[in-house]
């Protein structure tokens, strides 16, 4: 009866000499909290990690709940130049001594000369890797580089990955200029024939020598290649158009008495863009179904009654339709149906999209839209009337 | 602790085994020497000759073992009417036509539990067993008389399973005390209570029982002639007999129940198991045994069967707790970091800066502390506790981490597991699961997750592998029965269960109409 | 009593049959045939394996002493030791393929500088171990892991299900139905590996009842393998999902639900596992058991070690690379797995039904035979 103490006995001789693979513990080994990409003179390649650094443990008496948080930043950016992206960030290893986990980058950040020179091909590594996660967000670095978005230390939120994703998160919900895209949207929509990435951009500003980041513009793309910017007025109207529900968001009309500005709030707005035959040529038609509430005035007119909220309404209809038909035609004077316009008539009309597929480019600047937007708005928080000054 | 023989040599056997054998003697002269050779160098034998009969004068002799009978019993009830009252009797007529012995036995003594037996192997049984011998000159027979009462432990609550509702009553080491808690909760006749005698020292009484007519022929016949086959020296505990007759002999889980709750031995044998109890032991063993049962308490059928789900539930999660999460722990920060959220792996990997040790090594090295203060705090004397856990709070809590041997996490892992490894109802379930843990330590540091998963599976493949008496270890989970399914991961209301459960095949299964 | 094979375990083992490795690699090869309709392909090849199933219930039914002694009763001794020799040999092929293009997933995805040697020998050494506990070990696991796995794909489904655009399932039938049927008939195969279960006549409990099982499971692997391919499409969209090699894989790391569901690979690689152990279990045991009725063995357990040892090595060079895997996968595997599950149990069923037709005349025939 000796089989079963042999079998085991080379089940566990098999563990040990083998050794442990794939094993990497976690102090010795670092997260890369962000990726940058660049171009760099000579077709090479600038690859740009982000490490958050360790919060060095408390000597002595942990039991103290006091943390002495260190001056200085809070992490270092590492840039390599190489012919492709694994290679420069295997170039990497040579100057950090820890190996990067990228399971866990928040951010990918690509450079506008890069994105300009086009990226069509070169980002196949971020399907490929397996490491790499297809939820962490996406910019565009305008007017610079990833390398250099990645180097600016930020306030508050000390590392700079993490401050870009929870500012776009954050004025999504609160503001509701730019749409958030995940990598793999963009991947997504970087391959798929009728409709276009359009990725939010960040920029570097500088305040009295102080550096800081802002989010600013959104990159258009078209072919893989950034062609344009959209204004905040534009980006607005592109947000407006996204296929899943917007939560949260501002819009700012005039008081229809003395058109001084009014803001209602957006709880939630729902688009549909469906392609449509009108007298044999294919329009689009986009329904908005918005509602949200009241939430401030300058003015001491009393705009909530039965009869102004409407008036109201129609205002916010059209600052909505205004800010969409802007969206739409920077679009269409990029040539970039950053809408799925493509899409839309693909699924309406499959025929005619085999037959349009290939002129897209020609047919997209002409195509017209139909708006239909409903807006409406629902409650006004603590108080119905503005403050009861007697002056 | 069975004799140790060696093939070459014969064992030898033991002492006075020729007298044994022997039938009784009618003269009481030669009986006494026997048995004063057999009890020679028993101090607490006490061996009382004595006369009686006026003008007769016959010699008779009682034996017993001090402290095992009462000795104003044997006083009152047998020296006292043999001695001052058998003339009273000898003179009525209906005795004189009838033999001597036969008076004695039948109209003289007063004793309620009152034998015969004929040979020296049987005397010495009762003997030992607490009964009273008594010999007269003339007569190859002796008289047992029952006045047994040694000094027991008083019923109290069991310590080892403890429970805020339901009954307190527990088992003692005294066998007729822990059958008549188990009568008194079942009063039928249907209720059997079959006596063994199993150890060839010890003659332990062992009882089976079961209920006629619910539990299944086959399986009381089956454990009947296990527990018939049986050849030891002694059987001090249940537990003795769990390993002989248990079918997997290499299993690190508990093949039967032991409880020391009357109320849960009922339970059971009401579903159609067979209890065994041990004289001298307050554990009752119960056969088969199934897996899913050992994150069953007792409690759970004395509150509403919510509550008592929701703690069923919170069981299983401390099981696969208890296995886990260490292994988890450690294939998840040296192979899977991508499954921890950011603002986690940040801290762990701060406070696992400058641990010396991988994780693997780290956790182990912690789940052994944590084993040695678990035994220590249990074996060690009352009045030292609270040393014990003082050097363990700072041991392990405090000193180091500081030190910086372990990480924090570290050690909120094993605390968690800790915590959880001590809620399971049954104490031996709990002992396997902390052995298992640490081969599948062991395989989340080799092969991570997928280590784990490998490990879980064989040790699923063992545990459905295990039939118990035949029952299958995993029923009612695998294979699954709707009827039992129902009331193992939640509690089935009362008012539901109208069938016993099927995995024992009950001859009677209906439990209410 | 208990050493049989019940009814829900034998549904268990055929839909690990079905899905195991079926849900790995399938979606992406449907994507690339049908497009974005490719979720409406299970469904209709389910059509198929709805009968394949009744077929394989009809087998059971006709010979309670095993796919052995049913085949030599119906082709004589000789031809059928023929067709059951190319049945082992073919199901230790499939065996080995089925690790194989677990290893790959494991090897691609999981770890990747594990030699494939040690994840192959572990994993076999698991599923040897586990077939020579007994045919009661395999089918009680089998059954504990379809709870569990369902339970985990019910989670997953449900985690992913707020991110899916259901735009990319437009438009329906950009191509006609036409390929659709094509691809149907071609990957009825999926269904068709229940057929395994049938070579374990001898330890199912109800055969008579057979056909419920493996209905219930043909369709219950439908509804999986239909809906995880509508959330690849919804989610991925068409074009991505067929660049992907591991397409639901990759729709399981795009989870995120808030900051803390978000990683929930754990359990995809948990039930593949599963599903690959107990399918290598259950070819395994099957090779064992039909070779053991072949050459008379009353025990078919000495058998499963030497069947384990050619599975490994096969399973490691069978191929080279995952593009020769892939085209494997891609063009041949549907016919090898039709041939066998498929045109050969449907022949021998046409050959007992003639057989049965013929003796039921000489039955009929007899009496005024005798009279």
């Amino acid at each position: 009866m000796l089989r079963k103490p042999a079998a085991l006995l080379l089940a566990a001789s098999l563990c040990f000499s083998a050794g442990c693979w794939d094993r990497r513990e976690v102090n010795e080994s670092f997260i890369a909290i962000a990726v940058g990409v660049d171009s760099y003179p000579g077709n090479k390649l600038r690859f740009t990690e982000q490490i958050p650094l360790p919060i060095p443990k408390g000597k002595g008496n942990t039991t103290k709940t006091e943390k002495t948080v260190p001056a200085g930043p809070r992490f270092v950016t590492v840039s390599t130049v190489a012919d492709t992206f694994t290679d420069g960030a295997r170039k990497a290893h040579l100057t950090t001594p820890r190996s990067p986990l990228w399971q866990h980058s928040a951010c990918y950040v690509f450079g506008e000369k890069f994105s300009r020179r086009g990226f069509s091909g070169e980002v196949d590594w971020l399907l490929r890797n397996r490491q790499i996660r297809k939820i962490g967000y996406m910019f565009v670095a305008r007017n610079a580089a990833a390398s250099e978005v990645l180097n600016v230390p930020t306030e508050v939120e000390k590392i700079p990955a993490v401050a870009l994703v929870s500012m776009i998160k954050t004025q999504d919900t609160n503001i509701g200029i730019y749409t958030p895209v995940k990598l793999g949207e963009f991947l997504n929509k970087s391959i798929t024939a009728g409709i276009e990435p359009a990725v939010p951009g960040v920029e570097i500003v500088d305040e009295g020598g102080k550096k800081g980041l802002k989010i600013s513009g959104t990159a258009v793309f078209k072919r893989a290649k950034l062609v344009g910017w959209l204004n905040e007025k534009e980006s607005r109207g592109y947000r407006w158009l996204r296929p899943n529900m917007i939560t949260g968001g501002t819009k700012v009309i005039k008081c229809p008495v003395c058109g001084k500005p009014v803001l209602l709030e957006t709880l939630r707005s729902q688009s549909k863009i469906e392609a449509k035959k009108r007298n044999g040529e294919i329009i689009m038609h986009i329904k908005i179904r918005e509602e949200g509430n009241f939430y401030e005035q300058r003015c001491r007119h009393p705009l909530l009654t039965p009869e102004t909220i409407p008036i109201l309404n129609r205002e916010a209809e059209r600052l909505i339709e205004e800010q969409v038909r802007a969206a739409v035609t920077r679009a269409q004077e990029l040539d970039s149906d950053i809408f799925g316009f493509g899409q839309a008539v693909f699924s309406a009309y499959p025929k005619e999209w085999e037959r349009l597929a290939g002129r897209w480019e020609e047919v997209f600047p002409t195509i017209k839209v139909e708006l239909e937007v409903k807006s409406e708005i629902r409650r006004s928080y603590l108080a119905t009337q503005t403050l009861p000054f007697r002056y | 602790m069975r004799y140790i023989t060696r093939k070459n040599q014969p064992s030898q056997p033991l002492p006075d085994e020729q007298i044994l054998g022997q039938k009784l003697d009618s003269n009481l002269q030669v009986n006494m020497e026997y048995l004063e050779q057999l009890l020679d160098g028993c101090s607490d034998a006490v061996i009382r000759k004595f006369k009686f009969g006026k003008g007769r004068d016959i010699d008779a002799a009682l034996l017993y073992f001090d402290g095992l009978v009462l000795k104003t019993e044997a006083e009152d009830s047998i020296l006292r009417p043999l001695m001052l009252e058998f003339d009273l009797m000898e003179n009525t007529p209906e005795t004189k036509a009838a033999d001597m012995y036969e008076n004695v036995k039948e109209r003289l003594l007063v004793v309620t539990d009152l034998l015969e037996c004929d040979t020296f192997d049987k005397a010495v049984q009762h003997l030992a067993s607490g009964d009273a011998i008594l010999l007269i000159n003339g007569y190859d027979r002796a008289l047992v008389a029952g006045i047994r009462s040694w000094e027991g432990r008083k019923t109290e609550s069991p310590d080892e399973e403890v429970l805020i509702k339901g009954p307190k009553e527990g088992f003692t080491e005294t066998l007729r005390f822990n059958t008549a808690l188990l009568r008194r909760r079942l009063k039928t006749s249907a209720f059997k209570m079959e006596p063994l005698q199993i150890g060839r020292l010890s003659k332990t009484n062992v009882v089976m029982c079961y209920v006629k007519g619910i539990a299944a022929e086959s399986l009381v016949q089956e454990v009947r002639n296990r527990l018939q086959k049986i050849d030891i020296d002694a059987v001090l505990d249940a537990a003795y007999l769990e390993e002989i007759i248990a079918e997997h002999h290499y299993s690190i889980f508990p093949q039967a129940e032991h409880t020391e709750r009357p109320d849960r031995v009922v339970a059971h044998v009401l579903e159609g198991r067979v209890a065994i109890m041990v004289d001298g032991s307050p554990w009752v063993m119960v056969v088969p045994a199934t897996f899913p049962q050992f994150w069953i308490s007792p409690e759970d059928y004395y509150m509403g069967y919510i509550p008592a789900s929701f703690i069923r539930l919170l069981r299983q999660v401390a099981f696969f707790t208890a296995l886990l999460l260490p292994s988890i722990y450690v294939a998840t920060i040296t192979y899977h970091q991508e499954m921890i959220p950011t603002p986690l792996l940040l801290t762990i990997a701060s406070s696992r800066e400058g641990v010396p040790f991988p994780a693997l090594v780290e956790a182990i090295i912690m789940e052994i502390t944590f084993e040695f203060l678990r035994e220590a705090g249990l074996r060690m004397p009352r009045a030292i506790g609270p040393a014990i856990s003082i050097v363990g709070a700072l041991v392990i809590g405090d000193a180091a981490v500081a030190a910086g041997l372990v990480s924090t996490p570290m050690v909120v892992v094993v605390a968690f597991t800790g915590i959880a490894s001590f809620i399971f109802p049954v104490y031996s379930a709990g002992i396997a699961v902390r052995l298992a843990r640490f081969p599948l330590l062991a395989m989340a540091g080799f092969l991570g997750y997928f280590g784990i998963m490998i490990g879980l599976i064989l040790l699923l493949v063992h545990l459905a592998s295990m039939t118990s008496f035949g029952v299958p270890y995993l029923s009612p989970l695998a294979p699954a029965n709707a009827n039992d399914s129902s009331d193992v991961l939640v509690r089935r209301p009362w008012w539901t269960m109208k069938q016993r459960p099927r995995m024992f095949s009950p001859i009677n299964r209906v439990r209410q109409e | 009593m208990n050493n049989n094979i019940s009814g829900l375990q034998l549904y268990s083992i055929s839909i690990f049959m079905i899905i195991a490795t079926a849900i790995l690699y399938e979606p992406r090869h449907m994507i690339q045939m049908v497009q974005n309709n490719a979720w409406v392909l299970p469904f209709l090849s389910g059509i198929w394996g709805l009968l394949f199933a009744g077929l394989y219930a009809q087998l059971i039914k006709s010979d309670p002493a095993g796919f052995v002694s049913l085949v030599e009763s119906l082709v004589g001794k000789w031809a059928g030791r023929v067709i059951v020799f190319l049945y082992l040999a073919y199901t230790l092929f499939h065996c080995a393929l089925s690790l194989r293009l677990f290893t790959d997933f494991v090897l691609s995805v999981v770890d990747v500088f594990l030699p494939v040697s040690v994840l192959t020998a572990v994993f076999l050494g698991a599923s040897a171990w586990a077939v020579r506990r007994g045919v009661p070990a395999v089918a009680r696991l089998s059954e504990l892991c379809f709870w569990g796995n369902s339970l985990f794909a019910l989670v997953i489904l449900l985690a992913i299900a707020r991110q899916l655009d259901w735009h990319n399932l437009l438009p329906v039938l950009p191509g006609g139905i036409l390929p659709l049927a094509r691809g149907a008939w071609q990957h009825a195969y999926i269904y068709g590996e229940a057929f395994w279960a049938v070579l374990l006549v001898p330890f199912i409990a109800n055969r008579n009842k057979a056909h419920v099982p493996l209905l219930v499971s043909v369709l219950f692997s439908m509804f999986w393998l239909g809906s995880f391919t509508l959330f690849i499409i919804a989610y991925f969209n068409h074009w991505l999902a067929a660049a992907y090699t591991f397409p639901f894989f990759s729709l399981v790391r795009g989870i995120y639900l808030g900051e803390f569901i978000q990683r929930l690979d754990i359990l995809l690689v948990t039930i593949w596992i599963n599903n690959t152990i107990i399918k290598t279990s259950v070819l395994l045991l099957v090779f064992a058991h039909t070779a053991a009725a072949v050459v008379h063995l009353r025990d078919y357990r000495p058998l499963v070690l030497p069947g384990a040892l050619v599975v490994g090595p096969l399973s490691i060079l069978i191929f080279n690379n995952i593009a020769a895997l892939q085209q494997f996968y891609d063009r041949l595997l549907y016919l090898a797995v039709l041939v066998f599950t498929v045109a050969i149990p449907l022949v021998l069923f046409l050959i007992s039904l003639w057989r049965r037709g013929e003796s039921h005349a000489q039955k009929t025939g007899s009496p005024t035979a005798c009279s």
